[in-house]
């Protein structure tokens, strides 16, 4: 795969969410619309940093706990208006990638994934013991209802487009990294730090920027999580939810960003409809996963869309 | 000129090079060869900043280096090959070309993130400059949208000097370019690199090619144990009984 930009693919994709959410009027299936976009948000954040520049993260959530924390303390300390909450929230966490990307700067691959979980496990503690800010494990934390200029905008069908924004955001930003020099250096520090540097490429500060970058949309989704959970604690920032992010950008596409939009929605939605399998639902969704990977190891994106050429071969063979 | 001085290296108990001086002025290949291990490698990674020397100094075009970081190196205008490839190999060919640009853009960080007018122009400039110096290198447009790494061996080498062209360089090392070509390849080589001397680039060449190193380059100096054991042109260096001894072993020099 090379830098091609898909913009087309994301488009789609985000044109046919809010055709989906319209489609139904159960207000449990727009809910898992609106949580998938969320996970969404923070998938395409990961994609920049292990897709694009191959820096692997195992701390995810510890942003996306950040930019939660963030914005509830914002909105709920200091009444601040809710998006400017959210984005505060999303800064808060950008501050702290940039902040340890460069101590883990000389990390490569599974040393940084120890080094990355491990700062993971650390946030983990420190959301679960910080009780006076966050509530810890029991109460937790709970935050007002979303409005803007003091328009209630909480209903499900009104968060569903509050949050489409922030995915279409994410996107845009996202997608024209993909498409211009920022993305191939980050690209060229993936492939070759040495020659990323031999044509003048800072790759040091390559690292900071795509940390800062996936800090940022992760930190977003977040906040975002806030509004949508509105009363939650520090068990939504363990481990599991960095391994979900990271299951979503495998699985979708690691050079795409629409992969990992189209990742965030099997990882949500999956277990939703194997619910109906009841005591072989752990089983099922980890045989699909295995399945996917066999079959289409650059990702399901990658994977559908060679699928023609693919067929194509065999027919002539 | 690209000013070597006294430069010396060691790694433990090996001295890989000592008191190295070298001038290599612009416009000209100026040649580095010697026996595996006379410390050429080091040489080059240390003028390029990937090892920082234990003394000496390095001028580009009166510009002191020394102790640059690679990626400040290439923004003073030196640029390298390696010799042991090191392709962006999932990019496309115009992509890799185009990546060498990098030092050159000058659209801000939020102007790239948010796409202006600007960016698009600068991709568009970006792109055009990267198809002259593919065709300067004599790869075709049917190999531009290549993944870069599925290229012949020879034309990844090429794609590597294209790539090194992009960022418009004062002065290019080239570590070994001729590894893996045959005669002919090796001869078209030869031929870029006196043009792209032409132009007024200064071409340091650390090969094995002796055939090339011959007829192509102006000056050369002799590596042996990590010291210039002779220098002089083609002719000169040839001669020298030093330099085939050190080539050939002492029975043959004698």
């Amino acid at each position: 795969m090379t830098l091609t930009s898909d913009r087309k693919l994301t488009i789609a994709l985000l044109v046919a969410l809010p055709v989906a959410a319209a489609l139904t009027d159960n207000a449990f299936y727009k809910a898992v619309l609106v949580f998938g976009m969320i996970n969404a948000v923070a998938a395409v954040g990961l994609c920049l940093m292990l897709g694009f520049a191959g820096q692997i993260s195992l701390g995810q959530a510890a942003f996306y706990g950040l930019g939660a924390y963030g914005t509830t303390l914002m909105a709920s300390r200091f009444g601040v208006e809710p998006v400017l909450a959210i984005a505060a929230g999303a800064l808060l966490s950008m501050a702290v990638g940039w902040s340890i990307s460069r101590p883990l700067s000389r990390l490569h691959d599974h040393y940084l994934a120890m080094a990355t979980l491990a700062f993971g496990i650390i946030m983990f503690i420190v959301f679960a013991n910080a009780r006076s800010l966050t509530g810890g494990l029991d109460p937790g934390t709970s935050i007002a209802k979303f409005s803007i200029m003091g328009r209630d905008l909480s209903s499900m069908n009104q968060l569903f487009w509050v949050v489409w924004v922030g995915l279409v955001l994410a996107a845009f930003v996202a997608g024209n990294i993909a498409s211009n020099q920022i993305g191939r250096s980050l690209l060229a520090v993936k492939m070759s730090a040495a020659a990323a540097a031999s044509v003048g490429i800072d790759v040091v500060r390559a690292k900071a920027f795509v940390f800062a970058i996936g800090a940022l949309l992760t930190g977003l989704s977040g906040g975002l999580y806030a509004y949508f959970a509105r009363s939650f604690n520090a068990t939504s920032f363990g481990i599991g939810y960095s391994i979900e992010l990271l299951m979503m950008v495998v699985l979708g596409s690691l050079s795409r960003v629409s992969g990992a939009i189209v990742g965030a929605f099997i990882i949500t939605v999956l277990p939703v409809v194997f619910e109906n399998f009841e005591d072989y639902k752990t089983l099922t969704f980890g045989v699909t996963m295995v399945i996917i990977m066999k079959y289409m190891p650059s990702g399901l994106v990658d994977g559908i869309l060679g699928l023609p050429g693919r067929l194509s071969r065999r027919a002539k063979a | 000129m690209l000013a070597i001085r006294n430069l010396n290296k060691r790694f433990g108990g090996l001295h890989a090079l000592r008191d190295v001086s070298i001038d290599a002025p612009p416009g000209q290949i100026t040649a580095v060869i010697g026996p595996n291990g006379a410390g050429k490698s080091t040489l080059m990674n240390v003028i390029s900043g990937f090892i920082s020397p234990d003394g000496g100094s390095i001028t580009v075009a009166g510009t002191p280096i020394t102790g640059m970081k690679p990626h400040e190196i290439c923004r003073q205008g030196l640029a390298r090959t390696f010799q042991n490839l090191q392709m962006f190999s999932d990019m496309t060919v115009l992509e890799t070309v185009i990546t060498g640009r990098t030092r050159h853009r000058r659209a801000s960080l939020v102007a790239n993130l948010l796409m202006t007018p600007r960016v698009w122009h600068d991709e568009k400039d970006a792109a055009q400059h990267a198809q002259t110096l593919l065709e300067t290198m004599q790869i075709g447009p049917s190999y531009w949208q290549r993944r870069a790494g599925d290229l012949p061996y020879g034309l990844q080498r090429r794609v590597e000097i294209a790539r090194a062209l992009a960022t418009e360089p004062a002065y290019m090392l080239l570590d070994e370019p001729a590894a893996g070509l045959n005669d002919e390849e090796s001869v078209a080589l030869g031929s870029t690199l006196r043009e792209l001397a032409g132009r007024g680039i200064g071409i340091v060449l650390i090969e094995h090619d002796i055939e090339l190193v011959m007829n192509f380059s102006r000056h050369i100096f002799v590596m042996d144990a990590g010291g210039v054991i002779a220098d002089g042109t083609p002719e000169q260096v040839r001669s020298k009984p030093e330099v085939v001894k050190a080539y050939l072993g002492d029975e043959h020099g004698a």
